[in-house]
């Protein structure tokens, strides 16, 4: 199956997610987002970056540079007061909406 | 944007390098630890670093997103593009100095003619609070009616009379001169609210008989005749032999009523002029005359009142105008169309309101200028786009998106018309001089004509809406280029696309080139219509002098005969002169002497005038001007101060009011008593405009009517150079005080005339030339581009047996049918803008046939001449070379 498409939204609601859990840098939380939904999606450079640059300049993250775990000078994403207020907000939002996009296609009987 | 996010976006783009490198970091390390992970899969290091960069994608389509991500992309990139758009022109210089060139033209030439309209239509005029000056009874009237108007107006706060250009001289010193002074009455400089460098401008009262010894003078007069001397204030001058005292300095660069104004002197209001009415005895209204009610030269500045509009104060003075008419109904009052004639204007309008048809035409012919400019421009970005449709495409392809493109695009024709339009603001300022006294000197405010802050705004929109109008559609067009299509196509040839739209610009150019062609054509015609009129006298060999005596020194008329007579027999008398004599007026001296005549056997009602120009002569006048007699006699010395009072008029006076009856031995008088006998009749003279038709004239004996100042014109048989220095040697030895000026010959005067008429003709054949050259070079260089790029189908086409002239042919049909497009709009545009120049035509219709068939011929000409040499080029395609090179 091919990844679908994400949109710029929910990407960016993957993202802020992801980093609700602790600072991650761009590769991990590419990698955390593709492991999280078993595979499915996956996340390009092509639009991890500019999402995550995105939301920097939104302040809802900010970027520090600091060591990964291998040892490497790496820049680390982690969410801002208002991005932890945007996550929640956010994700209660996307519950209700995928609920109700679930109600109907259940009702539909395909 | 919130103030935070608007510090953050700043904060990167001060760091833009920074952030640049943050992005490498970045991306190295996620390269890194993709490779890693492709290796932890078993893949060789090398293997698993290649896959790295696959899996990543384009590393320029990385950095443009992030930093579009970022918000700093469009401004980073803006410089980048900046030094790119830059660079691009350096490697193309000719195509770089063709259209910044062209650009520079167009606006150069634009922000000159601007510069004039500003300062002359545009600009308030420099004084206070303009907006409530007003001038009142457009075109001249009398002291009398200043003196109603001040009295009895209910809508003006303050009124003021002048009389401009007052010829005086000053004397008194080494060097006499003539100054052009103005008479104001004294609130003039009040209603002006101007208020002076030094001293004080006049007092009430200082325009009554008595007090009236007072001057101010110009800055300019005191800078460049009293050496900017502070004491010059409580000192005495002397005005036409008369000592006045100079109470004041009027500030730099007023010169309020005309630019030549260098002294102002109270114009005497008496207060009993006013007073005489049909009532009164002769007595008051002999004297009146030429003073109250008959000297019309005067005008009339008014303030209105808060809250006024100028509407009501017409009304105001068309209600003082009925006044006048049922307390005086004699002289001007009297006519019929008297109240028609009381206007009120603001002063500014007043003031420009000959001069702006000229000004107008000129400002909408360099703009079509610009937009020529702007047509070949884009074509020439057209022809070269083809060329650079490669490198869009590949730019395209490694993930230059098609705004970015497009803003690239932009930006180098913003840089291209930047490049022009400074090049235009210094060509503007290098031709401004040339502008200034190509126009007539008389045009208002000339003197601040200046490259001023205006100027300069004009110019900068006028770039950027040159930058928007050559480089939209090239730059849309080029950055839509489909990039597969393009790559393929080596070649890289102009596509159909393309040549469409360059088409459509040559078009336009040839209608714009039709259009200004047209109207030169027109103005030129004109103007040769003008200078075709004869003025009626001899121009070339005669010399003229204007004198002004100081009059003091010759107010009685004794005083006055001597001098002309001295003057006239010596110049008689010298080597080389045909004729000498002395005139109160000179044709086209650009002065009128109108007076109101009786004419015995027409005149029944007193009140109704007719108007004669009038020339008081010696008798050798005729013979000096070479004005023929028609029927009886010139004037002889017989006609002297103890002669018989006698007249001569010109033809059209005859034939108008002596008609069927004999006109040598009928009388005309002056409103006063005392007929005069016609002797003779004369050829007509124009006067002053060689457009006008002309107007009675009177001449009679000067010595019978001595007049100070007046003129002397001498016929030379030699060269008249000599002339000139003749009248001065003869001057200065009868009367050493006497400055003398306009020193010219008939034919200047003449020529003087017709400085408005030749400088729209040649302003406009400059612009014609302009657009001719502009449009043959786009023409040109479009046919020229099109050969080229068919020479591989020429070329098959002759191989397989087509002849030359078939191929000639093809090209030019393609030529022809742009030429014919231009022409037929160009026409039709030409018909409707015609109409704007009816105004500055003589004897030319605005849809002069003769001209709207010579222009577009030249101009369907030209794009043909200029598409046959490329046509021909077409025609020496080896078919053999060319297929091989293939």
């Amino acid at each position: 199956m091919a990844a679908p498409e994400l949109q710029q939204g929910t990407l960016d609601l993957l993202i802020l997610t992801t980093l609700h859990l602790g600072p991650l840098h761009g590769w991990a939380i590419s990698r955390r987002i593709q492991y999280q939904s078993g595979e499915v999606l996956r996340v390009g450079q092509g639009s991890l970056y500019p999402a995550l640059y995105r939301l920097e300049e939104r302040g809802l993250i900010r970027a520090t540079w600091g060591i990964s775990d291998e040892g490497r000078k790496a820049k680390f994403y982690q969410l801002t007061a208002a991005g932890k207020r945007a996550v929640v907000r956010e994700s209660s939002a996307w519950r209700t909406y995928s609920g109700a996009v679930n109600l109907v296609l259940e009702g539909s009987g395909i | 944007m919130t103030p935070m996010r608007f510090l953050r976006r700043l904060g990167a783009l001060l760091r833009g390098r920074n952030v640049d490198r943050d992005m490498d970091a970045e991306m190295s390390f996620h390269l890194e630890m993709e490779a890693a992970d492709f290796e932890r899969s078993g893949l060789p290091p090398d293997e698993a670093r290649r896959r790295a960069r696959q899996t990543f994608g384009g590393v320029q389509r990385f950095r443009e997103e992030g930093r579009d991500a970022r918000g700093v992309g469009p401004a980073r990139d803006l410089s980048g593009d900046l030094r790119f758009g830059l660079r691009i022109l350096r490697r193309s210089p000719v195509f770089t100095i063709v259209a910044v060139g062209t650009l520079a033209l167009g606006i150069g030439a634009n922000s000159a003619i601007f510069s004039v309209v500003n300062a002359v239509l545009l600009q308030p005029l420099p004084f206070p609070d303009t907006r409530s000056l007003v001038s009142v009874w457009d075109g001249g009237h009398s002291i009398a009616e200043f003196t109603y108007i001040r009295d009895r107006s209910r809508t003006l706060q303050s009124v003021a009379t002048y009389f401009p250009n007052y010829g005086v001289s000053l004397s008194g010193t080494d060097q006499p001169m003539r100054l052009t002074s103005a008479q104001v009455s004294a609130e003039f400089f009040d209603v002006l609210r101007v208020n002076p460098l030094r001293g004080r401008f006049f007092n009430n009262g200082e325009d009554g008989p008595g007090a009236d010894r007072v001057a101010v003078i110009s800055h300019a007069l005191w800078r460049d005749r009293f050496g900017s001397d502070p004491d010059i204030i409580g000192r005495p001058i002397e005005i036409d032999g008369l000592s006045r005292q100079v109470v004041g300095i009027a500030p730099a660069g007023f010169t309020f009523p005309s630019s030549e104004t260098r002294i102002w002197i109270p114009l005497l209001i008496d207060p009993t002029g006013a007073r005489c009415t049909s009532t009164s005895p002769p007595r008051c209204r002999e004297t009146a005359v030429g003073y109250s009610w008959g000297g019309y030269g005067h005008q009339i500045i008014g303030r209105l009142k808060d809250g006024v509009t100028t509407e009501q104060a017409r009304v105001d003075v068309h209600r003082i105008g009925e006044d006048l008419q049922r307390e005086n109904p004699i002289w001007r009052p009297a006519m019929p169309e008297y109240l028609a004639g009381l206007k009120v204007s603001d002063l500014r309008y007043r003031l420009v309101q000959d001069s702006q048809r000229l000004l107008w035409v000129l400002l909408g012919a360099v703009g079509l200028v610009l937009a020529m400019a702007c047509a070949n421009v884009a074509n020439l970005l057209v022809v070269r786009g083809a060329a650079r449709t490669r490198e869009m495409s590949i730019r395209a392809a490694v993930g230059a998106g098609t705004r970015r493109l497009s803003r690239q695009l932009f930006l180098e024709h913003l840089l291209l018309a930047t490049l022009g339009g400074a090049a235009g603001l210094l060509l503007a300022f290098i031709l401004m001089p040339a502008l200034v006294s190509l126009l007539p000197a008389n045009t208002p405010r000339l003197d601040e004509v200046q490259l001023d802050g205006w100027v300069v705004v004009f110019t900068v929109v006028a770039t950027g809406l040159t930058a928007l109008l050559s480089g939209i559609a090239p730059a849309r067009r080029l950055a839509r280029t489909n990039g597969l299509q393009a790559i393929g196509n080596a070649r890289g040839g102009i596509g159909a696309p393309h040549r469409r739209l360059a088409g459509v610009l040559v078009s336009a150019q040839i209608a714009i080139g039709v259009m200004l062609a047209i109207g030169a054509g027109l103005l030129v015609r004109s103007l040769a219509r003008i200078m075709d009129v004869d003025p009626g006298f001899e121009t070339v060999q005669v010399v003229t002098a204007q004198v002004d005596p100081p009059r003091a020194r010759y107010a009685t008329p004794d005083r006055a005969r001597d001098l002309v007579r001295q003057a006239v027999e010596r110049l008689a008398a010298s080597p080389g002169v045909v004729a000498a004599a002395v005139t109160s007026q000179l044709p086209f001296d650009q002065t009128n002497h109108g007076m109101a005549m009786w004419i015995d056997g027409f005149t029944t009602d007193p009140n109704k005038l007719e108007f004669f120009e009038l020339r008081k002569v010696t008798p050798d006048f005729f013979k000096a001007m070479g004005i023929a007699v028609k029927q009886g006699r010139a004037f002889t010395s017989g006609d002297g101060a103890n002669g018989a009072p006698v007249a001569i008029v010109s033809e059209t006076a005859a034939k108008r009011y002596w008609a069927n009856r004999s006109v040598v031995g009928g009388q005309v008088r002056f409103p006063w008593p005392g007929w005069m006998s016609v002797v003779g009749v004369v050829a007509d003279v124009r006067n002053n405009d060689l457009k006008k038709p002309e107007v009675p004239a009177v001449y009679v004996p000067f010595d019978q009517v001595p007049e100070i100042p007046f003129a002397i014109t001498v016929r030379m048989s030699g060269d008249p150079a000599a002339g000139t220095t003749l009248i001065r040697r003869v001057m200065a030895e009868v009367a050493k005080d006497t400055p003398l000026s306009r020193e010219r010959t008939m034919a200047a005067l003449v020529d003087d005339s017709v400085i408005g008429a030749r400088a729209a003709a040649v302003l406009l054949l400059g612009f014609g030339a302009l657009a001719l050259l502009l449009g043959s070079i786009g023409t040109y260089g479009l046919v020229a581009y099109g050969v080229e790029t068919r020479q591989r189908e020429f070329a098959v086409r002759m191989a397989v047996g087509a002849q030359a002239s078939s191929v000639m042919h093809l090209v030019l049909r393609d030529g022809a049918r742009l030429a014919l497009w231009g022409v037929a709009i160009g026409l039709a545009g030409a018909f409707i803008l015609s109409r704007t120049v009816r105004g500055l035509l003589f004897e030319v219709a605005p849809n002069d046939p003769v001209t709207f068939t010579a222009a577009p011929l030249l101009l369907a000409v030209t794009a043909m001449v200029a598409c046959a040499i490329p046509a021909w080029r077409a025609t020496r395609v080896d078919p053999n070379a060319t297929l091989r090179r293939e």
